[in-house]
């Protein structure tokens, strides 16, 4: 009887938990001969892919689970009988149906790569008559699996990079480009190790392989200074980039109110962009001022017809920015496909707007994102909600003077043509109570306003007794604003014996430019005072902590914590878009091309943010290791 | 042969716990491609709607009933996303039923965040009041302090007619003194905010009477007070002219009445029969701090409230954790627009809107937003948009055989060429406003209305319409509530152009893809309630619109209904808040 596979239960190499089973010795036997053996399940697989081919399944794969049917035997044998053969089949299969497991299979007549399948559920039928001289002939074994087997871990060439990691994958012996074995996207981790003391709050990967193309144009990136520049921009050199290099729109130059297009796609030096395929456009951006709003339209060709994406607001500084997504189709077989991009940014004020680099993250194939949004406020204490007792119109600041009205109600103030600034508000008596000798660790000021006419548009606030003025501009009659955070102090220091005192507050000034007619102010600010009780640094959430590695991983994304030589893996706090899988290179022998982005800041910009959690100032170094399971649907 | 290039559609979900006490909540990614069943949803679907947003959400997970996960919290937020990480829906988690047994499995069902707008159904607010019959005479106590102190007391009375009978002018609030009167008389009409705040009382009032405004003995005063027993709180104390306006602003958030009062501080012992009387038209504003609008030309009477205002107050007093990106006034930016109503250069200020029973922020956009029947939504964020209808449409196009398009078809029921509105005044009377007559001889009878509205505006002039075509009047008759005629001519002005789109009403689907007018292939996911649709190939391919979506993530097919809202003539009727009086005729 000629075997086909060498089969084992829970391979100790691959889940070394459990104790090993094998389905071809000890008392157990598969049953192979005509019509018979091991029936895998490809057929229902096949069937499945065979719908998509005709487009009754019309995009991507979703394979159902694998049923495997194994049929088999029990006997007796010199070292074990055929009774204790069933009992550790049955305890095996009852493991299997609680917690899952492994299955490993084996070429047996040429012994080869061996190949794993994870086991989701099994059942185990064993006929009501007992078998005869200590033979149990007609067991079934069914075992549920995930779709794909999987081979043993191979590495690839590892890649250091700072700020991006575009490239292709190559072989670790042959420096050449790799060549990704199976005939099922593989399982794949992207092994990241930060060289630099800055930590990273999000992650952007993708792979690319069907539409690889090694031309200039059809790069995941594009450096903005080589585009071309219209409406007033400018390419300049530009400290804190890629190049060295970048594309300005310098002030004096914007068209108020309006959406101005400012750099196109298309390389100055003639051509155009050729990645085919959809992506997600991202740029490195960078305003002298919050507030602006940035988008792209684009479209194939000419882009005649064109697609405007969503904005994004801008924050100060340099910041990693979404464009939404584009997706190019190839034209026809041998014909040239491109298309045309324009950033176009809407200010209300004139000021400087520069971008570094464009990048195109693929989607294709596999892609995602993750990014560090935990607060963490755990080892880091609140005194918060205090209002305060006393408020009174200052002597400095603006013009006009408050009408100071006690909490729960609101003091207000009204400005006036040509009278547009408030005198600072000043709140004290907040009644904070904190340990002595504790450490503060940042001030939160929480500041809730409306204005009847009008729209506040500056606000200046600042911590009595303490240091340091925050300002914001932005238009709106009415809201909430949120200035410092658990670990701003606000440019200077705070003692616990400082925010206990009566005099700790704020003082606030609000104004209104351009002001036509009278409108009537409110204001009341909330401070939070974030304390621990000796003077540790609080750990913030981070993707990928300084000098530490983080895993990508086809089943999470995990990394290590910040303790110095520790080897504590965490999942991170959140992923959208696939777990990670690698493209096989098949018979067409395709390139893989991964693409990964790193961004000091959180790449969104959301409220309640500081400016530190979401602004991206610098490009760090990290090393990449990729090391993949290549995955098989058909037999091999 | 060219193989298109088909959008990647995968889906993953991010379900966030809520926030505790300043920690952020966990982050969990659902995905069909996760090894844990746990984390692998099954017969996931999710909807829009318009107006609304993000609606249903649902899907199965392996779970056994015994264990409580990191994620089962109920209002979590629950987001979709395409796999570059554009968003396809969000809710919150609002129900997390399960099954035990063999098959153990939990089915988490989530709403979008629009469901927020009705959390806080204790919302009160009085953003315009200019409804004369909540004023009312002085209460006992009062009365018999007065009187003790040696008052004469006359009740105040609604007036109508007062300007010639000419119903677009709102009645008065007459106060009425009726000499002989012995030391001192006194008429005055209260008005209770039943404990809301108030901000503004703004007035004005003429003189019918047979001595002078320049008698120094009259005074006519407004109060603003705290409690309803003395008049000690804030007043604006002015004789009596022939004819006055005034807006007072309250001082403090304590003040809860107001008060017109006309007194003369002598006796009288004139003729019986004359009457000494103050009008006066009265709009009353709680505390909330908008911007009161009176457009050119008009007085305190035709003014009111922007309805954008209205809402962005609702949003952020009693529904905050929605964002709201509605510009009150002011420059648009972005997609973001300034709310107009559709077809006016200028905003139609909302002249009437009360709440003193406690009420939902949903249902104060619904009244705010019924004059202008705009597209709102809350999408993600959860941000609230709010725009003319289409504004922020993205548009798409199909075929009629692979998008299963069926159509409703024109049905009589839904052809009406004339409306006439009945509406409540602010003295609370029947009122009716129509169109013109219909040409002698060319159609039905006169409709006998009070006031006539400009033609064109009440009556379709299309001669496409089938009922003009046919020379019939299908005349529909609208009751609302208390409103003034300005508001009254808008909603039968909306009505009669919504109804005729409930003609294009259908259903579609787009599976797996759906191409944009750009030519672009995106998932069938995108295509969101608000959105246009064109069949190209359709006997009638112009844009028909989205009001609601289904996607199933299982089948990749998004369902579409078209054109309709979503109960059609029943949901136009509720939006505007009006009621379909039957003619006998459907």
């Amino acid at each position: 009887m000629a075997r086909g596979y060498i089969v084992t239960i829970d391979p100790s190499a691959a889940i070394p938990s459990r104790s090993e089973l094998s389905l071809v010795s000890a008392g157990i036997e598969v049953v192979g001969g005509e019509g018979k053996g091991i029936d895998w399940g490809e057929a229902a697989i096949k069937a499945f892919l065979a719908e998509q081919r005709y487009g009754e399944v019309p995009t991507d794969y979703r394979v159902p689970n694998r049923q495997i049917t194994i049929p088999l035997t029990l006997y007796a044998t010199t070292a074990i009988s055929e009774e204790t053969a069933r009992t550790r089949l049955r305890e095996k299969v009852g493991l299997l149906q609680r917690e899952g497991g492994v299955l490993k299979r084996e070429r047996s007549a040429a012994p080869g790569e061996k190949l794993y399948a994870d086991i989701v559920n099994a059942s185990l039928t064993i006929p009501d008559i007992w078998g005869e001289g200590g033979v149990e002939p007609n067991l079934v074994l069914r075992l549920e699996c995930l779709p794909d087997f999987y081979g043993e871990s191979i590495a690839l060439e590892n890649i250091e990079a700072v700020g991006q990691t575009i490239a292709v994958l190559n072989d670790v012996a042959t420096k050449a480009p790799a060549v990704i074995k199976g005939d099922y996207p593989a399982r794949v981790t992207l092994q990241v190790t930060n060289q630099t003391a800055n930590d990273q709050k999000a992650l952007i990967w993708g792979f690319r392989s069907r539409h690889y193309s090694s031309e200039g144009n059809a790069k995941l990136y594009l450096d903005a200074y080589t585009a071309s520049a219209v409406n007033g921009s400018k390419a300049i050199a530009l400290a804190g980039t890629y190049s060295g290099s970048g594309m300005e729109l310098p002030a004096g130059e914007q068209f108020l109110n309006q959406w101005q297009p400012f750099m196109t796609t298309d390389p100055e030096v003639g051509g155009h962009q050729h990645q085919v395929g959809t992506y997600r456009v991202w740029a490195r951006m960078k305003a002298a001022k919050p507030g602006p709003k940035v988008r792209l339209s684009w479209g194939l060709d000419d882009a005649t017809t064109y697609t405007i994406n969503q904005f994004t607001s801008l924050i100060e500084g340099w910041q990693l920015v979404d464009l939404g997504e584009i997706r190019v189709e190839e034209s026809s077989p041998g014909a040239e496909t491109w298309w045309r991009g324009v950033l176009q940014v809407y200010v209300t004020a004139s000021f400087t707007i520069q971008v570094d680099r464009l990048f195109f993250q693929p989607l294709d194939e596999s892609a995602g994102r993750v990014r560090a949004t935990g607060i963490n406020t755990s080892n880091v204490l609140i005194t918060a909600g205090a209002h305060q007792k006393k408020q009174k119109s200052g002597a400095s600041g603006g013009t006009q003077v408050w009408t100071p009205i006690a909490y729960p109600g609101a003091s207000s103030v009204i400005l006036k043509a040509g009278s547009e600034k408030s005198k600072n508000l000043e709140l004290t008596e907040y009644a904070f109570s904190l340990l002595e000798g504790s450490a503060v660790k940042g001030i939160e000021m929480i500041l809730t306003f409306t204005c009847s006419t009008g729209s506040v548009t500056t606000v200046n606030i600042a911590p009595l007794n303490g240091t340091g003025t925050k300002a914001k501009e932005r238009e709106a009659n009415q809201g909430t604003y949120v200035f410092g955070g658990p670990t701003d102090l606000w440019g200077g220091s705070f003692t616990a014996k400082q925010v206990k005192e009566a005099a700790f507050g704020c003082s606030l000034e609000l104004s209104i430019p351009g002001l036509g007619v009278e409108s009537t102010l409110t204001a009341n600010v909330e401070i939070k005072v974030y304390w621990a009780f000796a003077a540790e640094a609080a750990v913030l959430d981070s993707v990928l902590y300084a000098e530490r590695q983080t895993q990508i991983r086809n089943d999470g994304t995990y990394r290590e914590d910040t303790t110095a030589g520790g080897t504590v893996f965490v999942r991170v706090s959140e992923e959208i878009g696939d777990l990670p899988r690698l493209p096989p290179s098949g018979l067409e022998n395709r390139s893989v091309e991964v693409f990964l982005k790193n961004s000091r800041g959180l790449i969104f910009q959301e409220q309640g943010r500081t400016q530190a959690e979401q602004e991206d100032p610098g490009l760090d170094k990290i090393r990449l290791k990729v090391n993949y399971q290549p995955c098989y649907i058909g037999r091999i | 042969m060219t193989i298109r290039e088909y959008p990647p559609t995968r889906l993953s979900i991010s379900v966030t716990t809520p926030e505790h006490e300043g920690q952020s909540g966990v982050t969990t990614r659902w995905g069909w491609d996760d090894r844990n069943p746990i984390f692998a949803p099954k017969q996931m679907s999710f909807g829009t709607v318009m107006p609304g947003g993000f609606d249903r959400f649902t899907c199965t997970l392996q779970r056994k009933p015994q264990i409580s996960y990191i994620d089962d919290e109920e209002l979590s937020t629950l987001t979709v996303y395409g796999v570059g990480g554009t968003v396809a829906w969000q809710g919150r988690i609002e129900k997390l039923p399960d099954v035990g047994g063999f098959q153990s499995q939990e089915s988490p069902e989530a709403v979008g965040w629009q469901a927020h707008l009705e959390d806080d159904q204790g919302a009160r607010e009085i953003y315009v009041d200019k409804e004369l019959n909540k004023w009312e005479s002085s209460h006992t106590e009062r009365k018999k302090v007065m009187i003790v102190a040696g008052w004469v007391l006359y009740d105040p009375a609604i007036e109508s007619g007062v300007e010639g009978g000419e119903v677009t002018k709102l009645p008065m609030l007459g106060t009425t003194l009726r000499p002989p009167w012995s030391s001192k008389s006194l008429s005055e009409a209260w008005y209770d905010s039943r404990g809301i705040p108030l901000e503004y009382f703004g007035y004005t009032y003429r003189i019918i009477a047979y001595i002078g405004a320049a008698d120094p003995e009259w005074t006519a005063t407004a109060y603003l007070l705290n409690a309803d027993e003395a008049t000690g709180d804030e007043a604006a104390n002015t004789p009596v002219k022939a004819s006055y306006e005034n807006v007072m602003s309250a001082t403090a958030f304590t003040r809860v009445y107001a008060v017109a009062q006309v007194r003369y501080a002598k006796a009288y012992a004139e003729n019986a029969n004359q009457s000494f009387a103050l009008y006066w038209r009265v709009a009353v504003y709680g505390r909330h701090s908008l911007t009161r609008k009176i457009p050119p030309g008009g007085d305190l009477s035709d003014g009111g409230l922007l309805a954008c205002d209205i809402v962005n107050h609702a949003i952020h007093k009693f529904a905050p954790k929605i964002k709201s990106s509605v510009v009150s006034e002011g420059v648009p930016l972005g997609t973001i627009s300034k709310f107009l109503t559709a077809g006016e250069a200028e905003p139609f200020i909302v002249p009437q809107l009360v709440f003193l029973e406690p009420t939902t922020a949903a249902e104060i956009i619904k009244q705010a937003t019924r004059f202008g029947l705009p597209d709102w939504a809350v999408w993600e964020g959860p941000t609230f948009y709010m725009n003319p209808r289409g504004e922020r449409a993205k548009k798409w196009r199909s075929r009629v055989g692979p998008a299963q398009l069926q159509e409703a078809g024109p049905q009589i029921s839904r052809i009406w060429n004339y409306v006439v509105v009945q509406y409540t005044d602010a003295a609370g009377k029947t009122r009716t406003i129509g169109p013109p007559a219909p040409p002698s001889g060319a159609y039905g009878n006169p409709i006998p209305v009070e006031h006539i509205a400009v033609n064109g505006v009440l009556n379709d002039l299309d001669p496409t319409n089938p009922a003009n075509e046919a020379g019939i009047v299908r005349c529909a008759v609208l009751k609302m509530g208390t409103s003034n005629l300005a508001g009254a001519e808008r909603v039968g002005e909306i009505f009669l152009a919504e109804q005729k789109k409930l003609e294009g009403s259908g259903q579609a689907v787009a599976i797996g893809t759906v191409e944009s007018t750009s030519g672009v292939l995106y998932p069938a996911w995108a295509v969101r309630a608000g959105d246009e649709i064109s069949f190209i190939d359709a006997a009638e391919p112009g844009y028909r619109r989205v009001v609601n979506t289904s996607y199933d993530d299982s089948s990749r097919t998004n369902t579409l209904q078209l054109d309709q809202p979503p109960d059609g003539m029943q949901q136009l009727l509720e939006r505007l808040s009006v009621v379909l009086v039957p003619l006998g005729v459907t």
